[in-house]
This record gives C-alpha cells, sequence and structure tokens, in this order.
C-alpha cells in the first residue's frame, strides 16, 4: 500500500463522511419537525384524549404504517418523481435525503408515540382537571415527561438511519455505507471495506453514547 | 353550592353497558365537608369526577352555584375547572417538574403572571408544609409529601371546591391523620367547600360533616355523620361503620358467660354510669362490663357497651326492660 493510495482512500472517506452527515442530518431534522407532531397527533386524537377522533386517528397511524412497511429500497425508488420535484433531481446526496427523511419521520413518529403512551394518564387528568389549554398540556407535561424517551428514539432513528443512507448509493447518493458497498463489494477492495466499516462502527456508537448523555441530562425526574 | 340531579352514568364496554352511576341527587352546601362512602365499585368515584366534569354524565343535571354546567365545553369549562381544585389518591404530579414548578403549572394555567407565581406559591409550600421541599423533584418526596404538592396544586388558584378522589389510600395511618388535617385546615380557613371520596369510614367520621354512602351506582343513605353513623337504615352502612367500631367479644368469654348478654349503645349527652348502677340497685342483678367503647364524632360522644347480666330470670327481664327505656339502642347478643 502507497502513501498516494491510503490518501485516496481517506479523502473518499472524509466526502463519504461529509455526504452521511449532510443525509442523516437533513433527514433527522426532518424527522423532528414533522415527526414530533405526528406522533403527538396520533397520541392525542386517541380515545379518551382531547382531540379524540377516531377517523383521524386510524388514518394517520394506517398512512406512518404504510410507509415503515415498504422496504427503503422500494421507498427509493417510489419517491423518485417527488424527488425529482423537490429537489430537482434525482441523484446526489440531497436527493437521497428525502426519501430518507420520509421514512425516518414515520418511523420516529411512531416511536414519539411510544414514548408518549408511557406517560401516566393521570398526570394529563390532573392538568386538565386544573383547566390547562391543550396547548399548555402538551408542551408543558406531554413533551416534557416524554423528553427522555423523544432524546432516546432519537438516537434509535439516527442510527437507523445511517443504515438506510448506505442504501442511498443507489441513487448515488454517497456516503460512508455507500463507499463500503462500492470498494469493499463491488471492487473486492477488503481493507476499504474493513477501515469504512471500522469508522461506521465508530460512528454509530458515538451517536448511541452522546444520545445516551442527552436522555441522561433531559431526565429531570 | 353543588347540585346534582338525576345523575347517571353510563359505560359502554365491549357489548355491554355499565351504569356506574344510577339516579343519583345530591345537595353539598357552601363549605361543607362532604363524604362519599362506599366498597370499591360503588360508583363514587365517577360520581366524583362528574363534578369537574372529567366524567360526563349521561343524563341530569349539575349545578355549581345555580349554573347548569354538564353542558360547558372548552373554554367556558376551563374557566369553571380553574374554581374546582383537585386531588387524587396516585397524587398525579409532572415528575420532569419540582415541587415549584408543579405548583406554578397551576397558577400558569389561570394566566397568572411570574411575578405573582413567584409571591403566591411560598406561602401556599408554607400552608402546607413543604417550604424546605421548594426546588425537589416529587421522586424524592415521600407519599405524604407528594399529596401535600397535590393539595398545594389544587388551591393555587384559591378554588371554591376541592375534591379529593380517595386522597389517602396510598398512605400510611399517620400520614393519612396529618393529611386529613391538612384538609380540613384548609377547608376551615378558605371556607372552601370539599368533597372526599373513600370506602374507608374512619376517614369520613374524621373530618366530613355530611355523608353520603352509595352502593352499586345508587345512593343508599345520606345525612349528617353522626346520624348515619348512630344510626345507620341500610345494610351497607351498617357494614362500613362496623369495621370502625368494633367490638368484638372473644368466643371464650361468650362461652363461660352466665346470663343475659346485652348491647348498649348511648349517644349525645346520655350518662352511662348512673344507668347501670341503677339498674343493679333497683332490680337486684349484677352487672359486669365485658367490652366498651366511645366514639367522637363531629365532636359527639356514641358510646357502646357490652355488658352481662345475671340474676333470676324476671329480674334480669325488668331490668332489661328497664334499660331500654334508658339507652339509645339495646341488642341482645
Amino acid at each position: 500500500m502507497t502513501g498516494e493510495y491510503l490518501q485516496g482512500i481517506s479523502q473518499d472517506l472524509l466526502k463519504a463522511f461529509y455526504e452521511t452527515f449532510q443525509m442523516v442530518g437533513i433527514a433527522l431534522l426532518t424527522s423532528i419537525i414533522i415527526g414530533v407532531p405526528g406522533g403527538l397527533f396520533l397520541y392525542v386524537t386517541e380515545k379518551g384524549l382531547f382531540f379524540s377522533n377516531k377517523f383521524l386517528n386510524v388514518i394517520s397511524g394506517f398512512i406512518i404504517n404504510i410507509i415503515r412497511s415498504i422496504p427503503f429500497v422500494i421507498l427509493l425508488v417510489l419517491l423518485l418523481p417527488l424527488t425529482q420535484k423537490i429537489i430537482g433531481t434525482t441523484i446526489g446526496p440531497l436527493a437521497a435525503s428525502v426519501p430518507l427523511a420520509i421514512a425516518s419521520t414515520a418511523f420516529y413518529a411512531r416511536l414519539v408515540w411510544v414514548s408518549l403512551c408511557e406517560i401516566d394518564k393521570g398526570v394529563i387528568e390532573a392538568s386538565i382537571s386544573l383547566g390547562a389549554t391543550p396547548l399548555l398540556i402538551i408542551t408543558n407535561v406531554l413533551l416534557r415527561e416524554a423528553l427522555p424517551g423523544l432524546v432516546r428514539g432519537l438516537t434509535v432513528t439516527a442510527v437507523s438511519l445511517i443504515g438506510y443512507s448506505a442504501m442511498a448509493g443507489i441513487v448515488g447518493g454517497g456516503g460512508v455505507g455507500d463507499l463500503a458497498i462500492r470498494f469493499g463489494y463491488y471492487r473486492y477492495e477488503t481493507d476499504v471495506m474493513i477501515i469504512t466499516v471500522f469508522f461506521l462502527i465508530l460512528l454509530v456508537q458515538l451517536v448511541q453514547v452522546l444520545g445516551d448523555y442527552a436522555a441522561d441530562k433531559s431526565n429531570k425526574k | 353550592m353543588i347540585k346534582l340531579n338525576n345523575i347517571r352514568v353510563r359505560f359502554t364496554a365491549k357489548n355491554s353497558v355499565i351504569e356506574a352511576v344510577k339516579n343519583v341527587s345530591l345537595a353539598i352546601g357552601k363549605g361543607e365537608v362532604y363524604g362519599i362512602v362506599g366498597s370499591s365499585g360503588a360508583g363514587k368515584s365517577t360520581l366524583l369526577r362528574t363534578i369537574n366534569l372529567l366524567e360526563r354524565p349521561t343524563s341530569g343535571d349539575i349545578l355549581i352555584n345555580d349554573v347548569k354546567i354538564n353542558n360547558f365545553k372548552a373554554e367556558k369549562l376551563r374557566k369553571v375547572r380553574l374554581k374546582i381544585g383537585m386531588i387524587f389518591q396516585h397524587y398525579n404530579l409532572i415528575n420532569t417538574k419540582t415541587v415549584f414548578e408543579n405548583v406554578a403549572f397551576a397558577m400558569r394555567v389561570a394566566g397568572k403572571s411570574k411575578e405573582e407565581r413567584g409571591k403566591h406559591i411560598p406561602e401556599i409550600l408554607s400552608l402546607v408544609g413543604l417550604s424546605e421541599k421548594t426546588d425537589a423533584h416529587p421522586s424524592k418526596l415521600s407519599g405524604g409529601q407528594k399529596q401535600r404538592v397535590g393539595i398545594a396544586r389544587a388551591i393555587a388558584n384559591n378554588p371554591d371546591i376541592l375534591l379529593c378522589d380517595e386522597p389517602t389510600s396510598a398512605l400510611d395511618l399517620e400520614t393519612t391523620s396529618s393529611i386529613l388535617d391538612l384538609i380540613k385546615d384548609i377547608n376551615k380557613r378558605m371556607g372552601i367547600t370539599t368533597v372526599l371520596i373513600s370506602h374507608e369510614m374512619n376517614i369520613i367520621k374524621k373530618i366530613c360533616d355530611k355523608v353520603a354512602v352509595m352502593e352499586n351506582g345508587h345512593l343508599v343513605e345520606y345525612g349528617s355523620v353522626y346520624d348515619v353513623f348512630t344510626n345507620p337504615q341500610h345494610d351497607i352502612t351498617k357494614q362500613l361503620i362496623e369495621h370502625t367500631i368494633n367490638l368484638e367479644i372473644p368466643e371464650e368469654l361468650l362461652k363461660i358467660h352466665k346470663g343475659k348478654l346485652v348491647k348498649l349503645i348511648f349517644k349525645g349527652d346520655l350518662a352511662v354510669e348512673p344507668v347501670i348502677s341503677d339498674t343493679i340497685k333497683k332490680h337486684n342483678v349484677s352487672i359486669t362490663i365485658l367490652h366498651g367503647k366511645i366514639e367522637y364524632i363531629s365532636g359527639k360522644p356514641i358510646g357502646i357497651l357490652v355488658i352481662g347480666i345475671d340474676g333470676n330470670d324476671i329480674n334480669i327481664e325488668n331490668s332489661i326492660n328497664s334499660l331500654t327505656e334508658n339507652v339509645a339502642e339495646l341488642e341482645l347478643l
């Protein structure tokens, strides 16, 4: 192995990391902006809660489940026309971010719902008995009590996203996972594959450690 | 103050309709501590929850200060709820907020400014005896302290009504007593109309002025606590009272005792001693006191005495007759 070769790999890796961060970052941000309200919507339209509405609840749950049940590779292809419309192209990390964002938003919305379900119904009832508005209950009780769960869910989503983003290579999205597949798998450069997988492991570990730390910090019990 | 007219609450479970509250009417006066007692599943909790519409009645009216509230929704309902505090068996505190923040949340709901909150909350916390726990989270508090936070939160907006849903059922005896004292103290201090439900007559006896007894969704009996205790009409009431005024005589004693065993109940100011000694003198019988107890309910005494009367049959008969005239109730055992 020559120095030039190693330099080549490290440059590829750097670029791949940048692309991964871009894709995962956009998808995570979308998950927070849309997934949290989505999970909340799913929760507050449930039976016995203040916006109880069976129709909307079933519909929203159904949409989330449809997205979650489509294998990501297929979703990637299915969404090509939409990607074309939004980004103007179907190639590159930005284009890959569209299906990633949609898949992870649905995934995270379900996790948000799960953490909300953990909240003691009595606390919500007590807030209602105080005369609190739904908005105040959502911001002061629901999101606050569920915060550690929301952070943990976001960590899980981020790790899954890193995995999903490997498939973004199909539309030329790039990223670390894609690098491992292209060099290591298609070109039989096992050493490149090992190095990239090693960095992937490191990245996932880092995300998990950071996520656990943030969840701990947000847990104010 | 609170009027419940012909309240029915029906739940539809799978394929069946359960009527938890069956045509209950009740009037609760201003400043009263009103107890609703019954065994679990009697519908008392459901009835209580209709007062602030946590449970909407299937039919019937709820009037608060002569205003019919059962069709109130959204903003109008929230305004009413601001004036009705509620405490719960399991406290239902916001776990991620400190004691201060829990009370502050209640005041934010009422639109109180930060200054008002900062001024008022220390006062409330000192009233409930939690000044030192201001910045603690609920997980660091004992059960009794948690209920004190619950009470502080419930009274933070100076409500007219306080609803207590089994407030001491998860607490030990000593803590129960101190929480009840606090509720009574707040009732007196703020003149707050208090409705308390419990499955224990002991608790009703300790702080309530009036009591309603529920069984299977029906209101079977109600009145002043003293009247209900001293003259229970319904079987379920008698049962509930027996748990508190418990005079059991050991089997062995019953076996060896000769003569008649009689249970006497004295109410109000009837003096016990002269009646007994008079009977002994007049009817030439010997009387042994086997068991006795005096309970004070709402400050008035009720005495229960189990005595054995021995002598010849006619004398026993005569003494029982004269005792019957002089005590509130006499029961042959």
